[in-house]
C-alpha cells in the first residue's frame, strides 16, 4: 500500500544523457500538499531530475513512485494522465497560437465535455487572458505568458505540478506575481515541486527545500532550515 | 472569433471565385493557357499537401515529389498493363504512395531536423534510380507511355469521357476542390492545432500529451496520399509517366511556392503556387536566367516578406476601409456576446 501522505517517492534514481551520468542515486520524498523547491548549482541535475520523473530522460536505475504507481520510464502522456503535470523551463506556450488555442492544448489529453467550461473559468480567474483570447501568445508580455502557462497546466487539475524555473527571465515585480500564483495553485490543493535559480525567493515560499549537489542530494530540510543552513547560504544563497 | 454576420463575405467571395474558375475555359480559347491553368491546379494541390508536412508539422521532407512520381507511375502501370479505370488508379496511386510513405516514415521520423531532410533526399534519389534503371517496371528513360484517357461513369446517368483540355481542366478543378476541403478540414480541426503545436515546440507538445510520432506519421502519410493521387491525375493527363516526374527540381519549385507564398497558410500556398506556375512561363524568354531569378526572388521574399505573399496581402487588406468596418463590427459582436 502506498503511504497516503507521500505523493512522490524517488528511490536511488540514476539517469543521464548517453554516457554522461547526471543523477547519481537520488532518493527523495514529496509530501502531499507541500511546496518543494529544488536548488543547486548549474549542472547539478535539477532539470534532469524533473525530466527523468516525467519520462523525458530515461532512468537507468531506481524507482519513481507517484501516487502509489511506479512511473519510472513511463511515457510522458501516461504520466500526465495519472495527474502529474510538468511545466518546462523558459518559454512554455505555443507563441504562434492564440491564447484560446493554447488553453485547448493545455487540456489536450482531456476528452470530457467540461473542457470548454473549465477554459471559461480560467478566463474568469485571469481576466487578462479573456481580453487576449484571440491574440497570439507570443505577442503578450512575459508576465501574461507566465499566467497563460499556469492556466494551461491547471486545466488538467493535476495532483502534482513540477515547474522548471518559473521566474526565469522575468522582471522583479513579475517574479513576485508568479510566486504568488504558485502559492495560490498550491493552496487550491496541488502539490508543487519547482526548480529555481532564485533560491532565496523559492525557499521563502517552500515547505521543503532540497539542495542537489553533483547529481546527489546534498542537503534537505524545511524551506526555513535550508535557507538558514550556513553551508547552503555560503554556496547557494550568496552569503 | 468570427461572428456569423461577417462570415457571409468570405462565403460570397468563395462562391464568386468558384464561378470564375468554372467559367474560365469558356472564355479562354487558347488551349495552351488552359494547359497552364491545369498545371497551376496540379501545383496548388501538391503545394497544399506539401504544406501539411512542411508548414504545419514542420518536417522538411525533400521526398514529396517522389510520392507524386510514384503515384504517376502506379497509375500509368495499372492503366497500361491491366487497363484499370481512372478512379481506381487515382485511389490506388494514393494508397501506393501513402503505403510507401508509412514504410519509410518508420526510420525517417526517428531522425531529428536536418537528418530527416537528408534521409528523405536519399530516399528521393533512390526512387529516381529505380525509375531510370528498372526498365521492366517503369520503362526507364523511355517512360511508361499510352496511359488511357479517363472515363468516368456513374450507372446510366453519367458517362464522361475526358478528352479535351477543358475536360481535363474540370477534372483537375474537382480534384483541387477535394484537396482544398480536406486540407481545410484537417488544419482547422483539433488535428490541425496538434500539427501546429508540434511545429512550434516538440517538447512542449509532448508535455501536453501529444503523441508526436503518430501525428508526424499521419501528416507525412496523408501528404503522400494526396501527392500520389495528383500524380495519377498527371499521368492520365500527360498519358505517360517519366523519370522527370521525380526530379528534385520539383522539390525546389515546391519549396519556393511555400516560402514565397506563406508557409503554413493555405491562402499563401495557393498564391505561391499560382505565381510560380505562371512566372516560369514568362521566363521562357530567358531560360538560362530562370534559376537565377528564382534564387533572387526567394532571397527577396525571405528578407522582405517573412510571412510570404499572404502576409503582405493581409496587411493591405487590413488597411482597406471595408476590412476595418468588418473588424470593428466583429469586436462589438464579441463584447455583446
Amino acid at each position: 500500500m502506498a503511504d497516503e501522505a507521500r505523493i512522490l517517492e524517488i528511490n536511488d534514481l540514476f539517469s543521464g544523457y548517453g554516457e554522461i551520468e547526471v543523477l547519481k542515486g537520488v532518493s527523495l520524498e514529496i509530501e502531499n500538499g507541500e511546496i518543494a523547491s529544488i536548488i543547486g548549482a548549474n549542472g547539478a541535475g535539477k532539470s534532469t531530475l524533473l525530466k527523468t520523473v516525467f519520462g523525458l530522460v530515461k532512468a537507468s536505475h531506481g524507482s519513481v513512485v507517484f501516487d502509489g504507481q511506479d512511473i519510472a520510464n513511463k511515457r510522458p502522456t501516461d504520466i500526465l494522465r495519472l495527474g502529474l503535470s510538468y511545466v518546462p523551463q523558459g518559454r512554455c506556450n505555443f507563441p504562434a497560437m492564440s491564447v484560446n488555442d493554447n488553453l485547448e492544448m493545455g487540456a489536450y489529453i482531456r476528452t470530457d465535455k467540461e473542457v470548454k467550461a473549465d477554459i471559461e473559468s480560467m478566463f474568469e480567474r485571469f481576466p487578462i487572458l479573456e481580453a487576449r483570447k484571440e491574440v497570439m501568445a507570443g505577442n503578450m508580455s512575459g508576465g501574461e505568458q507566465q499566467i497563460l502557462e499556469m492556466a494551461m497546466a491547471l486545466l488538467l487539475h493535476p495532483k502534482l505540478i513540477m515547474i522548471d524555473e518559473p521566474s526565469l527571465g522575468l522582471a522583479p515585480q513579475l517574479v513576485e506575481l508568479v510566486f504568488k500564483a504558485i502559492q495560490r495553485i498550491n493552496a487550491d490543493g496541488t502539490t508543487t515541486v519547482m526548480v529555481e535559480q532564485n533560491a532565496k525567493k523559492a525557499l521563502s515560499v517552500s515547505d521543503h527545500g532540497i539542495v542537489l549537489v553533483l547529481g546527489q542530494i546534498g542537503f534537505e530540510g524545511t524551506g526555513e532550515e535550508i535557507a538558514n543552513n550556513e553551508e547552503v547560504r555560503r554556496h547557494y544563497l550568496g552569503g | 472569433m468570427t461572428s456569423a454576420r461577417n462570415l457571409w463575405i468570405p462565403a460570397a467571395l468563395s462562391v464568386a471565385l468558384l464561378m470564375v474558375l468554372i467559367g474560365l475555359p469558356l472564355v479562354i480559347e487558347n488551349r495552351y493557357l488552359v494547359h497552364i491553368l491545369i498545371m497551376t491546379g496540379v501545383y496548388c494541390a501538391l503545394a497544399l499537401s506539401y504544406d501539411l508536412v512542411v508548414g504545419h508539422v514542420g518536417l522538411l521532407s525533400l521526398a514529396h515529389p517522389t510520392f507524386f512520381g510514384v503515384g504517376a507511375y502506379a497509375a500509368a502501370i495499372l492503366s497500361t498493363r491491366v487497363a484499370s479505370p481512372f478512379l481506381v488508379n487515382l485511389v490506388v496511386a494514393g494508397f501506393v504512395a501513402a503505403g510507401l510513405a508509412s514504410v519509410v516514415s518508420f526510420p525517417f521520423l526517428r531522425l531529428a531536423g536536418a537528418s530527416f531532410a537528408i534521409g528523405t533526399l536519399g530516399f528521393a534519389l533512390i526512387i529516381q534510380l529505380v525509375a531510370n534503371n528498372e526498365v521492366w517496371l517503369t520503362g526507364g528513360t523511355d517512360c511508361t507511355i499510352g496511359v488511357a484517357r479517363p472515363r468516368l461513369t456513374l450507372g446510366p446517368w453519367i458517362d464522361w469521357r475526358v478528352s479535351s483540355v477543358s475536360d481535363y481542366y474540370y477534372l483537375m478543378l474537382i480534384i483541387l476542390l477535394l484537396v482544398v476541403v480536406l486540407c481545410w478540414r484537417l488544419t482547422t480541426s483539433r488535428v490541425g492545432r496538434t500539427f501546429i503545436s508540434i511545429r512550434e515546440d516538440e517538447i512542449l507538445a509532448m508535455a501536453s500529451g501529444v503523441n508526436l510520432l503518430k501525428y508526424k506519421t499521419f501528416a507525412f502519410v496523408v501528404g503522400a496520399f494526396i501527392a500520389g493521387s495528383v500524380g495519377a491525375y498527371y499521368a492520365h493527363y500527360s498519358t505517360l509517366a517519366c523519370p522527370e516526374a521525380l526530379s528534385s527540381y520539383m522539390t525546389i519549385a515546391l519549396l519556393i511556392m511555400l516560402f514565397v507564398g506563406g508557409v503554413g497558410r493555405m491562402r499563401g500556398v495557393v498564391l505561391g503556387a499560382i505565381m510560380f506556375t505562371f512566372v516560369p512561363e514568362f521566363l521562357r524568354i530567358a531560360p538560362t536566367l530562370r534559376m537565377v531569378i528564382y534564387g533572387v526572388l526567394l532571397l527577396l521574399a525571405i528578407r522582405y516578406m517573412p510571412e510570404g505573399l499572404d502576409g503582405v496581402v493581409t496587411k493591405w487588406w487590413r488597411k482597406l476601409p471595408l476590412a476595418r468596418t468588418l473588424a470593428s463590427s466583429g469586436e462589438n459582436n464579441q463584447k455583446a456576446g
